[in-house]
């Protein structure tokens, strides 16, 4: 459907030299037929008066058939000079003798000139008319190629297409980098070679949305001045690239402002963590060799062997924060490695079970292996530190007595851990963004909340990147459990 | 048997060096110290210690270096020490030739029962009279008839699982690496199949412990190896 406009434009020069033999012959034949037709009904009785109006219904006929007013011209004044020669006085003469003979001849005239010119215009009307729509579908269709298309690319290349198509000028364009994160920045139509000589023979136009210029566009070999038609349909193109280009850059800026705002949620709570997380066992183990420093003549045996087991404990803590803390580093630096390997889940929880000495000593967590031997594909390192991190979590905050139980199970094609106790429960104000890093609480339960610190946040992070799923929810019968399934395939 | 053993201490951080020297002194051992990985080569071709300590982060050289330094002339017993939590240097350490690490910060007992282990692995050590009957709690093993019982039950493991714990019992209180064990138990290099190494780890260890989920016996260093305790 989309020819070049160069061919149709050789085409069309052969096709009005066809029109225009096809008009002579048309205006001949219709002439001789009224010729013909005048006659035999002059033979058979009918006054001149009525065989003028053959003459003219041949006239407009002519009219018609042909474009413009030539050939209705010609018929005119050769119908007429028939009408004078056949029907007036002197007979088979070009002079008219009659007066009454020459009104009727300029009459018919006037009449044929009237008739040819206002039907010549009708038909002009409707000719524009078409030319109208034709520019109107035009138009739509290059909106509509526009509406679908995704990537600067893309964009570009349709709009710099569809002048070339239309127009027949080799076209070019080329954007500002700085507004698209883009490795190509020059389009070019397959025959357009950039000329230094020419450039008065080029046209430029700047690609320009809402706010920003976008690149420019150059058409080359141009003929000025561009005809209307032509200058119509190249803006409109470029109009319409510039919009959809606000649309992708915009878009693009809205990725851009999130990425941002996430990266700053997990700076703030990294700030927050560090702060509650490593001065708090600080505080205990300063405090209490301090106290021992101080006071140590006056201090009995058990005070002393208690306060140095609580800085144990503190340091225990506070190495798992500062593990906790570069492990986050890294995930809002984007550059936490997952290196996966195949482990047996025997061997994860053996690893895991040995960094809560406080559960396992006091005898509160239990732990319910798979049935079978399970081989997962996981950074070891990380996972443990998962689990780690839930059964801290759950010591922590279950209350004192409570007991943990830690249960791993294969579940159809997943791998599901799972930390519960039988204690205190999440509340249910918190449920859902326990995972976030960002609990707001009044500030009297700060402390004593589940959700504060880094360790639920990071086990999120790390679950996430094995293409897994935690999930926390509170029990039937009362305690919390922490869910985490792992695909696993055999 | 600790009384008389010269362990040299190659520690850049002088608080460390500190209370390891306090500790191992307190246990009857002898102490050469040095600061630099090259004042630590020195030491140990002058002084002929029984066991060498080593920090994996000194200032001036490579850790892996001074033990295949140390490897060209000797199978002295050597125990690193590594602030790098990342399981890579571990095994680069170990598979350069040193017999097992303590990860800092550690806790003394841990410490002390490294080096305790390590006395096995110097010329004197029992390593050189094989035993031919372990014992650990309630486990037997019997190498001459190669019989297994818990308390007086015989348990039965295939061949394969046999030269695993063989290879462990042997080893006891050391870590044994995924290589290793691919080496000792399957013949192969240094890469075997690590899948069933772990398939067949896990096995043994639920035929032999009474609570698998509390091992006594078969601890895992993820990403390093398995230890069998030392009792």
């Amino acid at each position: 459907m989309k020819t070049n406009k160069l061919n149709r434009m050789n085409n069309s020069k052969k096709l009005k030299f066809e029109m225009q033999v096809k008009y002579l012959i048309c205006a001949i034949v219709i002439c001789g037929i009224s010729t013909c037709l005048s006659i035999l009904l002059y033979g058979m009785g009918i006054g001149k008066e009525n065989t003028l109006m053959i003459f003219l219904v041949g006239v407009l006929a002519i009219t018609v058939l042909t474009k413009g007013y030539l050939y209705g011209f010609i018929a005119s004044v050769t119908s007429l000079l028939m009408f004078n020669y056949f029907f007036t006085e002197p007979l088979h003469s070009f002079a008219i003798s009659e007066v009454q003979d020459f009104i009727l001849i300029a009459l018919f005239m006037l009449a044929s000139l009237i008739c040819g010119t206002m039907s010549s215009n009708f038909q002009r009307q409707t000719e524009i008319s078409k030319q109208n729509e034709r520019t109107a579908q035009l138009l739509y269709n290059i909106s509509e190629s526009f509406l679908n298309l995704t990537g600067v690319p893309s964009i570009v290349k349709n709009g710099i297409n569809y002048i070339y198509e239309y127009t027949g000028y080799p076209c070019s364009a080329t954007l500002d980098n700085s507004k698209f994160d883009i490795k190509e920045i020059s389009f070019t139509t397959s025959d357009y070679v950039a000329d230094e000589y020419k450039k008065n023979k080029q046209f430029t136009l700047p690609i320009k949305g809402i706010a920003n210029i976008f690149g420019t566009i150059t058409l080359a070999n141009v003929k000025y001045p561009l005809s209307d038609e032509n200058d119509m349909l190249i803006k409109t193109v470029v109009y319409q690239m510039a919009l959809v280009l606000d649309r992708e850059f915009i878009y693009n800026e809205r990725g851009r402002i999130k990425l941002a705002m996430e990266s700053e949620h997990l700076k703030s709570t990294l700030l927050r963590s560090i702060s509650h997380d490593i001065r708090t066992p600080l505080t205990g183990i300063i405090g209490a060799s301090s106290l021992i420093l101080d006071s140590y003549e006056s201090l009995d045996g058990y005070s002393i062997k208690k306060l140095v087991s609580d800085i144990n404990e503190e340091s225990a803590w506070l190495f798992h924060s500062v593990q906790n803390i570069l492990d986050m580093t890294r995930i809002s630096e984007g550059q936490l490695i997952v290196k996966k390997e195949f482990e047996a889940v025997d061997d994860l929880i053996n690893q895991a079970v040995t960094h809560v000495p406080l559960l396992t000593t006091t005898d509160r967590l239990h732990v319910v292996m798979p049935e079978d031997i399970l081989l997962v594909e996981i950074d070891g390192r990380l996972m443990v530190q998962v689990l780690v991190n839930l059964l801290d979590n759950a010591y922590k905050y279950a209350g004192n007595d409570s007991m943990v139980e830690l249960k791993a199970f294969r579940e159809n094609e997943y791998v599901v851990f799972e930390v519960s106790d039988n204690g205190l429960g999440i509340d249910e104000a918190i449920k859902n963004s326990l995972f976030d890093g960002f609990i707001t609480l009044p500030r009297n339960i700060v402390d004593s909340s589940r959700g504060v610190g880094l360790g639920l946040t990071i086990c999120k992070a790390i679950v996430d990147a094995h293409g897994g799923k935690i999930t926390a929810s509170n029990k039937t019968d009362g305690g919390a459990v922490f869910r985490i399934k792992l695909p696993y395939d055999k | 048997m600790s009384t008389g053993i010269h362990i040299l201490l190659i520690e850049d951080d002088i608080k460390i060096m500190n209370f390891m020297s306090m500790a191992l002194k307190a246990k009857g051992y002898r102490l050469t110290t040095a600061n630099t990985g090259n004042s630590g080569i020195l030491s140990f071709c002058t002084e002929n210690p029984d066991i060498v300590l080593l920090d994996l982060g000194l200032p001036d050289k490579d850790g892996v270096e001074i033990i295949t330094e140390i490897r060209k002339v000797s199978q002295i017993p050597i125990l690193i020490v590594s602030a790098r939590e990342q399981e890579k240097d571990k095994i680069i350490a170990l598979d350069a030739g040193a017999n097992d690490y303590v990860t800092k910060p550690f806790a003394m007992g841990e410490f002390l029962a490294r080096v305790r282990v390590m006395e096995r692995f110097t010329e004197h050590g029992d390593l050189t009279s094989p035993q031919k009957i372990f014992r650990f709690e309630y486990l037997t093993v019997d190498c001459d008839i190669r019989r297994i019982f818990i308390d007086e039950t015989e348990i039965h493991l295939t061949p394969i699982e046999y030269k695993l714990l063989m290879l462990l019992i042997v080893n006891h209180g050391k870590v044994v690496t995924h290589s290793q064990i691919s080496k000792e138990v399957w013949g192969y290099g240094e890469t075997g199949d690590s899948k069933s190494i772990r398939v067949f780890m896990a096995g043994l260890r639920r035929k032999i412990e009474k609570d698998s989920s509390h091992p006594q016996f078969i601890t895992t260093e993820l990403g390093v190896g398995y230890r069998f305790i030392e009792k």
